[in-house]
This record gives C-alpha cells, structure tokens and sequence, in this order.
C-alpha cells in the first residue's frame, strides 16, 4: 500500500531464476527502474545460460548476432541485448538500453549485416506477439568507409508493448564487442545521478536485473507500484468469485425449500 | 433442515476450495468470506417461497458477481496488467477470471431473455446460467492456458466465455424447436 522505494537486493533472491514464483512476486508491480547510466553492458548472465551477444567486425561489415538460451525449465526466458549507455560527461550519450528480443531457443538476430548506412529491423518475440522490438542501427559516419575501431553506429530502439513502449537512442562503441568490467566503467557509474526508466516492462527489468546481479545490489533502486485502485480491483474481483461460489449454495437451498413445501402443501 | 445446511455448506465449501486449488494466492480471509456468503445463501434460500423470485435472485447475484469481477479485472488487479510476470498458476487464476465474468454476464443476460423474453420454464433458464457458468469456468482456462500460452488477450476471453452462453442459449432455442 505505499510507494516507497526498496532497495532491489538481488541477493534476496537467489534463487529467482529457478524459482518461478520468488521471481513473479519480485516483478509484479514494479512501477519503474532507477539506476545509474553506464551499468548496463553486461552481455551474459550468472550462470551463462544466456550466451554472448557478439558484435564481429570484419573489414567490411559488422555482423549482429543474437543468442541462444538453452533451458527448458522456464516459461518465459527473454533473449536480450544489451548495449553500454555512456555519460554524457564522457562525450557519449546517457541512457540504458536494455532491449528483449525473444524467448527460449529461437534465435532472433542472426548475422543481421551492416553494409550500407542502415539497418532496420522489426523483431516480434514469437511468445508476445503483442510486444515488438524495433532496432535502427546506422553508420554515423560516412558509410561508404570502411569499418574500423574507430567507426562507431547509432542506435534508435523502440521496444513496444501493449501499454507502454520505450525508445532508447545513442552511439554504439566499439567497446561493445568487449562485454567485460573494467576499472573506468566501475568508477564513473558510481559518479553518475541515477536516470529514471519509465514505464519499464517487467521483463525488461528482468533483462537488467538478471545481467547485472554481480552488482546491482547497491546500484538500482525500484519502485514498487501499488496503486490504490489495483487493490480495490482485486477485492472486487475476490468478491465476485465468492459470490460465485455462494450463489451455488443458494439455488441448492432454494430447490430444497421448494420440494419442502411442495411436500407439506401435497 | 440444519444436517441439509451443514452438508451444503461443506459441500460448497469443498468446491470453492477445488476451483481455488491452484490459485495459491487464496488467503485465510478470502475462504472465510466465501464460508459466510455460502452460509448466508443458504438460509436465504430456505425461505425463498417463489421460484420467481428465487429466479430474479439469483439473476442479479450472477450478473453482480460477474460485473464485479470485470470491474476488477478492469481496474488492474495484479495479475491482470499485460505487463504483469504471471507465475503459471496465477496466470491459470487470471484467465479463469476473465472468462467467468463473460460467461457470468453472458448467462446473466440469456437467462433472462429466456425467461422473462421467450417465456422459457423456469429450471431451462437456470440451466442456462449454470451451464454458461460451468463452460467458462472450467473449460476454457484449461483451453486457453494449452493453447495460447502467455499470448492472452482480454477481450478474447471475455468473449469466448461470452459466446458460450450465447452458443447455449441458441441450443435451448432450437432444442425447443426440434422437439416442438
């Protein structure tokens, strides 16, 4: 019944991502996401059962490819990309990206190849049909230039749902096709004001979350969405059930006085 | 009289804790509520002396059980948002819901068309209501959760649960025409 914002201790829940249920009552009405610019870039999970999201460059093309999970023990597990965001101290825009392509084995991004200037690309997740991914990636540069480490690509991404969508924009660096921690990245996440995600989908939270559990502990803070009205809706629908069940009681009582008097007046 | 009030009220007693098995999110204080609506009902119904009147009842009770689980449904119980992360049993629990509540107004509205509109006896309108009750209360959850998975959608299974009673209440039609 408040809105107070908790600390998200993944550590809580550890077992979250075997226990179906831990992880539901995390997720559920969580309003939005705050954390700091910069943390997201991790590219596997924990327990790597999400593998890399590779970024392969070679002189002349960079290839997407997107990543296999290959566990058969949840409903919903979401393929994900994840993408630095940078401070814009730094020179480089601020901002999460988080995007979920897709569920289970299926793979959703396979050597989709920047050639020309664009890519765009419109990705519907085979178990939401109702949620999209649109992916705009292009050549900030002149395209006709060969692909170096110094080339670098603008992303727009919108990811939509049914309720909300969200669109992320911002320059991929080629730091990207390293997804490990370093020292700078470390430092200047904890300098950084925290931005607000609004509108965050839950398994996009659970995107972030399950990437970046090595330290997200003391990083992330969410906000847990109890609306009074979600409440009354849930006392109202409660009600009508238990309604349902009483009038089964009345109709057997109401037959049972009828051939009573039926009975007594023959 | 009170051995009958005592086996109707475990017996519904015993159903409601049935179709509620697996929503675990059930408390304490929800099976007492239901305990006493049963409780309550029951006597009521002792001292129902026309079957009419019985039947304008239990009209506006279904029909006002199904309107109040679709206000809840609308004004967002958990578990109902489409960004919600359901745990399978709860998504079991929505989906039961959605489609109850068609099935409930559905009924609602054909029984009373059937009794009041096209003069039908009386037990056929109650037939319909049950059977419009039971169909989506039962059956469909077990359909849709095997069919569609997490891909739900509302209005697709208020009206599924809808069109039963619907689809029921054209069988009594032609079911009275057949027979004559």
């Amino acid at each position: 019944m408040n809105n107070k914002p908790f600390n998200a201790k993944i550590s809580d829940y550890k077992n979250w991502y075997t226990d179906q249920k831990s992880r539901c009552d995390f997720f559920n009405d969580i309003e939005r996401i705050e954390t700091s610019p910069g943390g997201i870039f991790c590219g596997y999970d924990s327990d790597k059962k999400v593998s890399n999201i590779e970024i392969k460059e070679t002189k002349d093309e960079v290839i997407l490819r997107g990543s296999y999970i290959n566990t058969n023990e949840e409903t919903i597990v979401p393929v994900f990309i994840i993408f630095k965001a940078y401070n814009n101290d730094t020179g480089v825009k601020s901002g999460n990206l988080s995007v979920v392509f897709g569920t289970e084995t299926q793979l959703l991004i396979d050597e989709k190849i920047i050639k020309d200037r664009e890519l765009h690309s419109t990705i519907y997740s085979p178990l939401f049909s109702d949620r999209s991914v649109v992916l705009d990636l292009y050549r900030e540069d002149d395209p006709s230039s060969p692909v170096d480490r110094t080339t670098k690509f603008k992303y727009h991404v919108k990811y939509s749902a049914v309720g909300s969508s969200i669109e992320f924009s911002g320059v991929l660096s080629r730091d990207l096709d390293n997804f490990e921690y370093t020292d700078e990245l470390i430092k200047w996440k904890k300098d950084i004001k925290p931005v607000t995600i609004k509108g965050i989908n839950s398994d996009m939270l659970y995107a972030i979350c399950k990437l970046n559990n090595k330290w997200l502990d003391d990083n992330i803070t969410v906000k847990k969405n109890y609306p009074w009205l979600s409440y009354f809706g849930g006392l109202l629908a409660n009600a009508g059930c238990a309604g349902i069940v009483g009038a089964g009681s009345f109709l057997c009582s109401a037959a049972y006085g009828a051939i009573n008097t039926y009975i007594q007046t023959h | 009289m009170i051995l009958f009030l005592i086996i109707l009220v475990l017996l519904f007693s015993g159903l409601s804790l049935f179709i509620e098995r697996k929503a675990k999110g059930k408390t304490i204080f929800w099976y007492i509520i239901t305990l006493s609506i049963i409780l309550i009902l029951s006597l009521v119904g002792l001292y129902f002396k026309s079957a009419e009147k019985a039947l304008y009842f239990i009209l506006f009770w279904f029909g006002g059980c199904g309107v109040l689980i679709l206000l809840g449904i609308i004004l967002g119980f958990p578990g109902y948002r489409k960004s919600d992360f359901l745990h399978p049993d709860e998504h079991i629990r929505k989906i039961l819901r959605i489609s109850m509540s068609g099935g409930l107004i559905g009924g609602t509205i054909f029984s009373t068309i059937l009794y009041f509109g096209l003069h039908f006896p009386l037990y056929i309108s109650i037939v319909e209501m049950f059977l419009s009750f039971f169909f989506s209360e039962v059956f469909l959850p077990v359909i849709f959760v095997k069919s569609s998975g997490d891909n739900y959608a509302f209005l697709k299974i208020f009206l599924t649960g809808f069109t039963i009673s619907l689809s029921i209440f054209f069988m009594i039609f032609a079911a009275k025409g057949l027979l004559g």
